[in-house]
């Protein structure tokens, strides 16, 4: 295992301080925050953390006053890092405030104050483990059969671990691991006259929920679409997201020249995380040589699945689906790609099917990438919340586009021993293309 | 309480050092977020038994610093008690926690057919707790009344930290007002923990309209006369050129950009009654030579419209990292002349004034935004604020319609009240609060030099006289 030291450039206090200038302290963004509704705590909101980071900035530019009152990076960073990077904040706030970029920015600066040793692993996991779909697979396959051939149900009856705590604790949330049906690069489905699209399987989607794949795929050629699968890799989300620019920077370029090898008219995810990673690769290579205009390119071309097929009506069904569904609206669909009525407006054309309210359904479910490991309580309190308000709905099924959540309120409905079915939105569409 | 719910570490208690006004900070020494009545009581016993400061806060969305802990010690912030405990739909009341956000409550009545009518442009935020402490309006407030004509009954932990319940489901005339006392009173006199309020039935027909004109003395006219010829709007608000730019940045709304002031306007009541009402006032709008008149097309065009009107002080921020509001309220009549007078202090100085207002109630909001880490700004717009003020109380206004009067305001107090009269109300204060434990050094001015030296605050706006302390 060799490590490859972080080279992301620290970004400057002014442009961070200029950023943080539009916060007009309102307060707009608390009742939508999900850490301060279930804490109470104004630090834990997003205008008490910009308001902490600005404080801190200009203690170090004062230098004349006294050092030993300043506010350090180790008091903020904690608040900084319980912020699940919803953006609820930035869909509620007048004043147009970046707190995606500045939530960002601060990552990257924080980086120093992280346990190196955690650090170093997130770094190998986001680098190494992640891209690498054989290495995924391999994973994935010992841990089905852990679960398959009663291994499992042993280890849980038996609570032989816990004489290890932490172990048992991330052992209770192993999903179970479902069947796959593995797709060769090259591989491509429906007339090729017809408009291209390349479908982005991303990594854990694929290991996770790769009959989603396949439903999205049987949706597009019912719809008159040519789907491919070009080369690809990880979209780099979780090192993105936690300031490791070098590693999601790699990960970008493969992904934007390999993908666009393949001339598509649309790049395809039906993740919403990969989505708003992918569109965010302008931002991430916006001073990248050659890599500038083509990733505005790729990043004009992403579009999710939902949000390409409420482009034009749907093409008409051959089942109906007489299900009652609510939908939960991923984050990083609603407020980071303002992917807002799309998904429900496919949905609604499904015959048979009837779509019911869902209270707060663009508030996050406490998944957050890989939140719900490193703040597992906070993470914990979210879900709850979002339960409630899933079975006051009563529906038979709850659709989600994102996978986080789509394994977090599985995870939360389980706990309640609730039958609900959860699924992709484009499973039922898929399902309606059935005979 | 838990431990999770004290909060006492360097940067939790600087995230408490202000509310939405920006101009004066003061860190509370601890941070507690009770969830109960009781809770606040024994918190409240301790700080009456130790001498201890304690100021209450809901969301922080107060403009004239009333939640600010100017003496520092013990913040109590309410926003945990959010609970809905009742809503009888038979006798149209709710009774709440006040850590309810104003806006959660009229989600929950969606499907009652009521509505609490109160509504603060910080509703999507702000708490009810907040809005009675500060008797909030909003732009419904010229047809619907504010706070206080909505509070029924409230229970208030008192600065001794015993716990009283005043009021009913119904109205009450025995005794003294004490909830009129109650409601706006800054949490200087105790601390409100629930509420039981007045709802009101919503109307079958609502209507919303813009107009646009090409001088700020037609829109000033034009509101005269609707409220001259006895039409009552629902709405009737005024937004300059400025404005409109800065709320179609936010809001995408599509404001016409080409006139010099807009009104909104809304009308509600029967079919019939809004038809008529229509008639009159598009009679007014085109005497005062509107522009152009709009109507809304749908409730969501006019949920839109109102939802961007509501976030226009915010949307100042994409100018400006800070704003500086005056809430007087003058008679309507002198809106020209007043608003005229305004515009020309804001070129006198140099200084950036953004003109949102609910017009028919004569609520003036001039809002000046600056820059808090130009300090030649700041004095200009602090100069350029006491001017408006001056021009604002000399055509008969007064200080505050529904911010309160807070620690950015209290300094103008003793030009709008004798000496004897101020007296009269700190002796109702001392009545209430004898240790002047609850909220202090709010509402009334502080004197230079009157002891208060130990405060680590120096800011102008603080005392009378221009003496810094």
């Amino acid at each position: 295992m060799t490590f490859s030291e972080p080279s992301t450039p620290l970004p400057s206090t002014n442009s961070l301080l200029n950023s943080l200038k539009s916060c007009i302290h309102c307060g707009f963004c608390l009742p939508v925050c999900p850490t301060y509704k279930v804490t109470g705590s104004e630090v834990e909101s997003p205008r008490g953390r910009l308001y902490l980071l600005k404080h801190m900035l200009q203690d170090a530019k004062n230098e004349s006053d006294e050092p030993n009152e300043h506010l350090q990076p180790k008091q903020i960073e904690p608040h900084l890092s319980q912020c699940l990077g919803c953006l609820a904040c930035e869909t509620a706030c007048p004043s147009g405030v970046p707190y995606g970029d500045i939530l960002h920015q601060s990552q990257k600066m924080f980086l120093t104050q992280k346990n190196p040793f955690i650090r170093h692993l997130k770094r190998f996991f986001f680098q190494t483990v992640l891209p690498n779909s054989n290495l995924l697979q391999f994973g994935a396959f010992w841990l089905r059969l852990y679960q398959k051939a009663g291994l499992q149900r042993l280890v849980r009856f038996s609570n032989v671990l816990s004489l290890l705590p932490l172990i048992q604790h991330y052992e209770a949330l192993i999903p179970p691991i479902p069947q796959h049906k593995p797709f060769n690069i090259g591989m491509s489905f429906g007339n090729p006259e017809h408009e291209r699209v390349a479908l982005f399987t991303g990594c854990i989607m694929d290991v996770m929920y790769n009959s989603v794949h396949w439903a999205t795929i049987k949706a597009l050629v019912n719809n008159g679409y040519y789907v491919t699968l070009p080369e690809q890799t990880c979209c780099g989300a979780l090192a993105y997201h936690g300031g490791e620019d070098d590693i999601a920077k790699k990960l970008a370029r493969k992904n934007v020249l390999s993908i666009l090898r393949s001339q598509p008219d649309w790049v395809i995810t039906n993740s919403a995380g990969c989505g708003s990673t992918l569109k965010d690769y302008t931002k991430l290579l916006a001073n990248d040589g050659i890599y500038a205009e083509k990733s505005r390119l790729f990043s004009e071309k992403t579009v999710d699945i939902m949000a390409l097929l409420a482009k034009k009506p749907l093409k008409p069904c051959r089942l109906p689906i007489p299900q009652t569904v609510a939908y939960h609206a991923a984050c990083h669909l609603h407020h980071a790609q303002g992917i807002i009525n799309e998904p429900e407006n496919v949905l609604h054309q499904i015959e048979g099917l009837t779509l019911l309210p869902l209270k707060d359904a663009a508030f996050c479910c406490g998944s957050a990438g890989i939140y719900n490991l490193e703040h597992p309580e906070l993470s914990n309190d979210i879900l709850a919340e979002k339960i409630r308000h899933i079975e006051a709905t009563q529906a038979q099924t709850l659709v989600t586009g994102n996978p986080g959540c789509l394994l977090q309120i599985t995870k939360g409905l389980q706990e309640n021993a609730n039958p609900m079915r959860i699924a992709h939105p484009i499973e039922l569409v898929a399902e309606s293309y059935s005979k | 309480m838990g431990h999770r719910f004290v909060l006492d570490g360097p940067e939790e208690l600087i995230a408490y050092e202000c509310d939405a006004c920006l101009l004066i900070k003061n860190a509370p020494e601890i941070v507690v977020l009770p969830k109960t009545t009781q809770e606040v009581s024994q918190v409240v016993s301790f700080c009456h038994t130790h001498k201890i400061p304690f100021t209450a806060r809901g969301a922080g969305t107060g403009l004239s610093g009333g939640a600010l802990p100017l003496k520092g010690g013990v913040l109590i912030s309410l926003n945990r008690m959010d609970q809905i405990l009742e809503i009888d739909t038979e006798n149209h009341t709710a009774t709440v926690e006040v850590g309810v956000v104003n806006a959660h409550l009229n989600q929950a009545l969606e499907a009652t057919g009521l509505f609490y009518a109160p509504d603060p442009s910080s509703q999507s935020a702000c708490t009810l707790g907040g809005n009675i402490a500060e008797n909030a309006g909003g732009i419904h407030c010229i047809k619907y009344g504010v706070t206080t004509d909505h509070i029924l009954a409230l229970e208030v932990v008192l600065p001794d930290g015993k716990i009283t319940r005043l009021g009913g489901k119904t109205r009450s005339s025995h005794g003294l007002n004490l909830i009129g006392l109650l409601v706006g009173s800054e949490g200087t006199l105790g601390i409100i923990t629930q509420a039981t309020v007045q709802l009101t039935p919503k109307p079958t027909e609502i209507r919303a309209y813009l107009a646009t004109f090409s001088t700020i003395e037609s829109a000033g006219n034009a509101v005269s006369q609707i409220i001259a010829s006895g039409l009552i709007p629902s709405a009737l608000e005024f937004m300059d050129a400025f404005t409109v730019k800065a709320v179609n940045q936010a809001y995408d709304i599509g404001f016409p950009e080409d006139s010099e002031a807009v009104l909104l306007i809304e009308l509600d009541g029967t079919l019939h009654v809004v038809l008529d009402q229509e008639d009159r006032l598009m009679a007014i709008l085109s005497e005062n030579n509107a522009q152009q008149t709009r109507s809304a097309q749908t409730a969501e065009d006019r949920q839109a419209i109102w939802a961007a009107r509501k976030g226009a002080v915010a949307a100042y921020g994409r100018f400006q990292p800070a704003f500086y509001l005056h809430d007087t309220v003058i008679p309507r009549s002198e809106l020209t002349s007043v608003l005229k007078k305004i515009l020309a202090i804001g070129k006198k100085h140099q200084i950036l004034i953004g003109n949102v207002f609910h017009a028919g109630d004569g609520n003036l909001h001039p809002n000046i935004l600056f820059d808090p880490d130009d300090a030649d700004m700041l004095q200009r717009i602090l100069k350029g604020g006491e001017e408006i003020l001056d021009v604002c109380l000399q055509a008969g206004g007064v200080l505050s319609g529904e911010h309160g009067i807070g620690i950015e305001k209290s300094k103008y107090m003793s030009r709008l009240f004798s000496e004897a009269d101020l007296n009269k109300m700190k002796q109702i204060k001392a009545a209430f609060d004898p240790q002047q434990l609850s909220n202090p050094l709010k509402i009334f001015p502080i004197r230079a030099g009157c002891g208060e030296t130990h405060l680590s605050i120096s800011n102008p706006l603080l005392t009378t006289g221009g003496a810094w302390i």
